[in-house]
């Protein structure tokens, strides 16, 4: 051992001029101890924790990083129980952990692999449903608790000082005026045990937890330093470009490669089948075919001269016209499947004192992640290299085992990089699969780059909508009855989304109809919902002549807390919603009197456990320019572990839904999807965003959720709302895209 | 063949000149922290200085870079002298997933030299990256920020 690197995890048996413990190593060891892919960490990072002799500590974290903060957020939990200035942490990404499947899946699941476990709980390698947080924030700060116990054995050892009499600081244990580092620790600590599990801080007792911190990413990021899959390389890698079959569930009739063989540097043509076979499933691997060459530009040109003949016979009917004509056979003609019922909505809805009945209207939205999807995978005789931006590893391992049959889960050589946006998108392991058929196929590594096009006709949509609302009125202007008939091309229903339980009479139905695939995206489900569900309560309370927000309030303070189980969440405490209505109305200055044209809108969604709210002020001139001067989000969604992190979700999930509002729309033409770029499928730039944007994260010592997701559901009817206020046009269907110029000219 | 420079650096470039500059830079120069976002110079996730203007090197063709100096995000600063706009980005926390924010900087760090003291029309009339996290609100900002380093206020 004759070189140390700082960034080398070495075993404490190691004789080297620093040492390192991996104190929850200890913890792990047993489950670890059966699979030699972990009896040596030695070229990686450890478990959770790396402590240097020179007081250097780096903390690993297992789930990747979309672009929620996690890598920062995470590691900020196992700081705040090892007690180190976290300012002075750097953190890395952890290897892969999981091994096959040995029947021990909690879940029951049959996939040949599942993640490494902690004391019987799974690590968490996902990131997705506003569940890092949650999942991982017991099991990393009784790691970081450990940790700090195991130092301060080891002082208490060479101090010969009982454990009682010792405390800690920033990296320190302290005993009187003795002041040793964790670093000069580090060696003993690795050594000694402890028979107690160490109690946890209480929330008050916190000092990293809830304290602003920027990513650890920033400089790399602005650097352009920091990789993602579609910057790496392995060594003789070919690039892939595919063309696959544009038409809805189509198929390669024929193709003739002549002239692509002919392009400088075109290496193969492999022929891609769909995946899986049966055209009435969901594709996920599209009919195609692949051209691999020496760089990607050469790829992408022999994919131009590339001839094929498409069988787009399944859907050649299909465009955007006829799927909401289907809508209205499938509303007439098929009994919708009923998820919520209670009291007898007929009845009421009949004696009501005033009715409305009102459909919201929701395109498909792409996910359009700005790393378009990619894979890198070498298939060799006896092991398999992977490079992917994944949003979940144990899905990478999976989906790849399904088309390398013969290959062990100690074969992979997995490495997930940090995804260039994910959104729901990058659950789905498609390109890093396409890699590996491809890599397979011409026996070297093979790099997938999906190019927008690609990306846009061949994703995994936002299902498309309508949403079919009847409400009824009491004398006082209460909502007795409400029947919400959500008729979507692919969806689950917010069954018990505001205000199911909070309309005495109330049913709730769903109706779907399939026609493009469909995946999760941000806020699956609630996305759409919270634009329908709160413009129809926003419609009611005007309905009824009364404020909008504290119709809002009056309805929650009534009914109190409800019921809301499912994805996190047991109640829905009307005190916590309450709460965010009221922050984000006083942010945006709800109440104060408004220009000619200025309106202001609010609204308020549940998603994944937690609160949020939204209040919008937009000003509508007289020939339907629309501007979003002001907008204010709020999140309550439990303990803020980076409140600056939970600040830039907040912002980016309310500008990410005024975004999809104002133009995003996937448009269908003879079976396919026409608009395949962004010249065509409009995005938000700076422009859209308003000047003044006040995010507030509420601040609260309740179990933590997530933050990625919920900011979004109310932001979009935030909007509409605020635009009814302001110039009385309702936006009964999305895009708003130039509804307003029209009805100012009609 | 095409001669120019990349960061003050000689090259020159021998292939196909219809393949455009983000594709040269990434796969045979190496730089990749110049990105991929659209192909068709609507995103700006790509964009470079050439002559020290913002360029959106998806649309550039090889065949149009002769003799042309061209700056890259690797080229704008380094870790321990940082262009004012990546000071800005990282003190403003900008960056979410990150992906665009190299095209983001040389877009801006670009649009500064025009507009030093930009009002916020004049950003919205020219900064016209696409960020799917939509990290806009402290984009705008970091662009202010940056502005002020650069008029040499701080």
């Amino acid at each position: 051992m004759t070189h140390f690197n700082r960034r080398r995890f070495l075993q404490v048996t190691a004789a080297a001029g620093a040492l390192v413990i991996s104190a929850p190593k200890l913890s792990f060891a047993q489950d670890m101890n059966g699979d030699d892919r972990y009896r040596n960490m030695d070229a990686n990072l450890g478990f959770y924790l790396k402590i240097d002799a020179d007081n250097s500590i780096t903390i690993g974290y297992s789930a990747p990083d979309d672009g929620t903060g996690v890598s920062t957020a995470l590691p900020m939990l196992v700081a705040e129980e090892l007690d180190v200035d976290f300012a002075e942490v750097e953190t890395e990404k952890l290897p892969p952990l999981y091994k096959a499947n040995d029947g021990s899946n909690p879940r029951g699941g049959i996939d040949p692999f599942i993640n490494q476990t902690y004391k019987g709980q799974p690590i968490h390698q996902s990131t997705g449903g506003s569940q890092s947080i949650r999942q991982s924030y017991d099991m990393l700060r009784q790691a970081g608790a450990e940790a700090r116990a195991l130092l301060m054995k080891a002082a208490s050892v060479q101090l010969g000082v009982p454990m009682s009499d010792l405390t800690t600081d920033k990296g320190h244990v302290i005993s009187g005026s003795t002041k040793l580092s964790y670093g000069s620790l580090a060696e003993k600590a690795a050594s000694v045990t402890i028979d107690f599990e160490p109690k946890l801080k209480e929330p008050h007792e916190h000092k990293v937890i809830g304290t602003d911190q920027p990513q650890k990413v920033a400089k790399d990021v602005a650097l352009g330093t920091q990789k993602y899959c579609m910057d790496m390389e392995l060594p003789g890698m070919l690039n892939a470009v595919i063309a696959r079959c544009p038409y809805i569930d189509g198929m390669v009739k024929s193709y003739d490669d002549t002239e692509a063989l002919k392009v400088p540097g075109v290496r193969h043509i492999v022929r891609m089948h769909r995946i899986p076979q049966d055209r009435k499933e969901q594709k996920y691997i599209a009919d195609g075919v692949a051209v691999i060459a020496d760089n990607h530009w050469a790829a992408l040109k022999g994919r131009e001269a590339l001839e094929i003949e498409w069988d787009d016979s399944m859907w050649s009917h299909a465009d955007n016209a006829w799927i909401d004509g289907n809508f209205d056979n499938i509303v007439k003609n098929e009994k919708p499947r009923v998820r919520l019922e209670h009291g007898d909505f007929d009845k009421a809805y009949a004696s009501a004192d005033k009715t409305l009945e009102v459909a919201y209207e929701q395109p498909y939205w792409a996910h359009a992640t700005m790393e378009t999807p990619c894979g890198i995978v070498d298939v060799q005789d006896d092991k398999v290299i992977v490079i992917a931006g994944n949003q979940t590893l144990v899905r990478i391992m999976n989906d790849l085992m399904k088309v390398l049959p013969g290959y062990t889960h100690d074969q992979f050589d997995v490495t997930v990089m940090r995804v260039g946006s994910g959104f729901g998108r990058k659950f789905i392991v498609d390109a890093a699969t396409e890699a590996a058929i491809c890599s397979k196929a011409v026996g070297a590594p093979v790099k997938v780059i999906w190019t927008r096009e690609d990306d846009l006709e061949q994703d995994f949509y936002n299902p498309k909508g309508r949403h079919i609302f009847r409400g009824g009125l009491d004398k006082d202007g209460k909502i007795v009855a409400a029947n919400y008939l959500h008729c979507s091309t692919d969806n689950d229903f917010a069954t018990h989304a505001f205000p199911a339980h909070h309309v005495p009479n109330y049913r709730g139905e769903v109706i779907n109809s399939k026609v493009l695939p469909s995946g999760p995206w941000r806020g699956p489900t609630e996305n759409v919902a919270g634009y329908a569900m709160q413009s129809f309560v926003d419609e009611m309370a005007h309905l009824a002549g009364q404020d909008p927000l504290q119709y809002r309030i009056d309805m929650f303070t009534e009914t109190g807390d409800t019921p809301h189980p499912g994805f996190s969440s047991d109640f829905m405490v009307a005190e916590r919603f309450i709460n965010v209505l009221q922050i984000a109305a006083k942010n945006a200055g709800w109440g104060k009197e408004l220009p000619k044209g200025h309106g202001i809108g609010i609204a308020s969604f549940m998603t994944f456990g937690g609160y949020a709210a939204a209040c919008v002020e937009v000003k509508v001139d007289g020939d339907g320019t629309l501007t979003i001067i002001n907008a204010s989000g709020a999140a309550d969604p439990g303990i803020a572990v980076n409140p600056q992190g939970c600040r830039a979700q907040i912002e980016s999930g309310t500008l990410d839904g005024f975004s999809a509002a104002l133009g995003q729309e996937i448009i269908i033409e003879g079976g396919r999807v026409i608009n395949n770029n962004f010249d065509s499928y409009i995005m938000a730039r700076i422009d859209r965003a308003p000047h003044k944007f006040n995010a507030e994260v509420v601040r609260n010592t309740i179990s933590p959720k997530g933050l990625g997701e919920m900011s979004l559901p109310p932001a979009i009817p935030a909007l509409t709302n605020a635009i009814f206020d302001a110039c009385g046009v309702r936006i009964r269907k999305l895009p708003i895209a130039d509804q307003l110029e029209k009805a100012m000219k009609g | 063949m095409v001669e120019f420079t990349v960061n003050g650096k000689k090259h020159n470039f021998n292939g196909d000149e219809e393949m455009p500059l983000l594709w040269y830079l990434r796969d045979e120069a190496k730089l990749t922290g110049t990105k991929f976002g659209c192909g068709i110079s609507q995103c700006g996730a790509c964009t470079v200085h050439i002559g020290g203007e913002a360029a959106r090197s998806c649309s550039v063709p090889m065949s149009s870079v002769d003799g042309e100096n061209i700056t890259t995000i690797e080229g704008l600063g380094q870790a321990e002298r940082m262009h004012a706009v990546q000071r800005a980005w990282v003190e403003e926390d900008v960056a979410q997933c990150g992906f665009c924010q190299s095209g983001q900087i040389m877009a801006v760090a670009s649009f500064l030299k025009d507009y030093p003291n930009p009002t916020e029309a004049d950003i919205d009339e020219n900064h016209t990256n696409l960020c799917r996290c939509a990290s806009y609100a402290r984009m705008r900002k970091a662009i202010h920020v940056a502005a002020g380093y650069l008029r040499g206020e701080m």
